[in-house]
């Protein structure tokens, strides 16, 4: 299974959601500080400098590649393209699922940030943006946990103790590519730290 | 490609300027070349660039070989009278302004898509493996 973390440009939420999802960031708590600015920054920089297109993150402890798309067209020209050239292709829907991180981002954080830093007020930016984190961190957390229990389902196919779940979260009930899910909060993931899974 | 049709003739190209904005991004077969490769068009919007980088990783990633997808950008052939009309015809809803100025602006610049489709056939060409896949992204 390929998992396509996008959001607009290189957005520090698109960073963090992979970044959970193959361990680096803890998902059960917003790490703290310099720390975590570090991180972000680093890996930022690191991806600015790389070509435009697809960025392999990694490789998951389930075997799954973890990919970031920072880009610059709406999410639903991105589901439709990949989904348009996969089916061209021959390659099947279930072997890649696209997920929007840009709704999970916390508005202050995403804009201010932004302004603050074009203008050239650069620790402001960052106090913005970690302020932002402090608020969104658990959603995209909650997030990458969805993600990960779709994924499972998807392996598992139609389990029967996976119904229930089913039925009360439509987001897992969604096509698969289909990644507009839930924004809303939801309760922190467990204490199985970088490899929580949802509660299934 | 031996000559130049007249704007009327343009508008009669099926699908032109009739793509609706939830179609951008959807690959719309148009047919096939004289060599068997599979002509498709695609409406990247704002992120052609990116998306178009992204989709072939995304393709190689999948197992599609390098040779066997080729993205041509037709944007660069657009001239500000086609860029008018098309946004009054599908962003404004004005069709009968901005259908006819697309189609005259595309004419204006109708050699260079010819030369653009030319490049495209001579890349195509000298390309070491002949394509075998299922289809050609252009």
């Amino acid at each position: 299974m390929r998992v396509i973390y996008h959001s607009y440009w290189w957005s520090p939420a698109l960073l963090v959601a992979a970044g959970i999802h193959l361990g680096y960031l803890p998902a059960n708590r917003k790490p703290h500080g310099a720390d975590f600015t570090r991180l972000v920054t680093e890996l930022s920089q690191r991806l600015k400098a790389e070509a435009a297109g697809l960025h392999f993150g990694g490789t998951d402890g389930e075997g799954d590649d973890i990919y970031i798309l920072g880009r610059n067209a709406g999410a639903p020209v991105v589901e439709r393209a990949f989904h348009g050239v996969a089916a061209i292709f021959g390659v099947h829907p279930g072997e890649f699922l696209l997920v929007d991180v840009e709704p999970y981002e916390e508005r202050w954080g995403k804009w201010g940030g932004s302004l603050l830093r074009a203008a050239g007020f650069v620790s402001a930016s960052w106090w913005l943006r970690n302020r932002g984190f402090s608020r969104s961190y658990r959603r995209i957390a909650r997030l990458v946990a969805d993600v990960r229990g779709r994924i499972a389902i998807q392996k598992e196919g139609s389990r029967e103790d996976l119904l229930p779940l089913l039925r009360e979260r439509p987001y897992f009930g969604g096509r698969l590519g289909d990644s507009r899910g839930n924004p809303a909060d939801g309760p922190p993931p467990g204490p199985g730290g970088d490899q929580a899974r949802p509660k299934l | 490609m031996g000559r130049r049709p007249d704007p009327e003739e343009i508008r009669r190209v099926p699908n032109f300027d009739k793509l609706k904005n939830r179609e951008i991004g959807t690959p719309i077969y148009v047919g096939p070349d004289e060599d068997g490769n599979r002509v498709y068009i695609i409406g990247l919007a704002t992120g052609k660039k990116i998306m178009a980088a992204a989709l072939r990783d995304f393709l190689l990633s999948c197992g599609v070989r390098e040779g066997d997808v080729y993205f041509a950008d037709a944007l660069p052939g657009a001239n500000v009278l086609t860029r008018i009309g098309g946004f009054l015809s599908r962003q404004a809803g004005l069709v009968r302004i901005g259908r006819p100025l697309c189609a005259i602006g595309i004419w204006q610049k109708y050699p260079q898509f010819v030369e653009l489709v030319r490049r495209v056939k001579v890349d195509l060409g000298s390309r070491p493996s002949v394509p075998t896949g299922p289809g050609e992204v252009h």
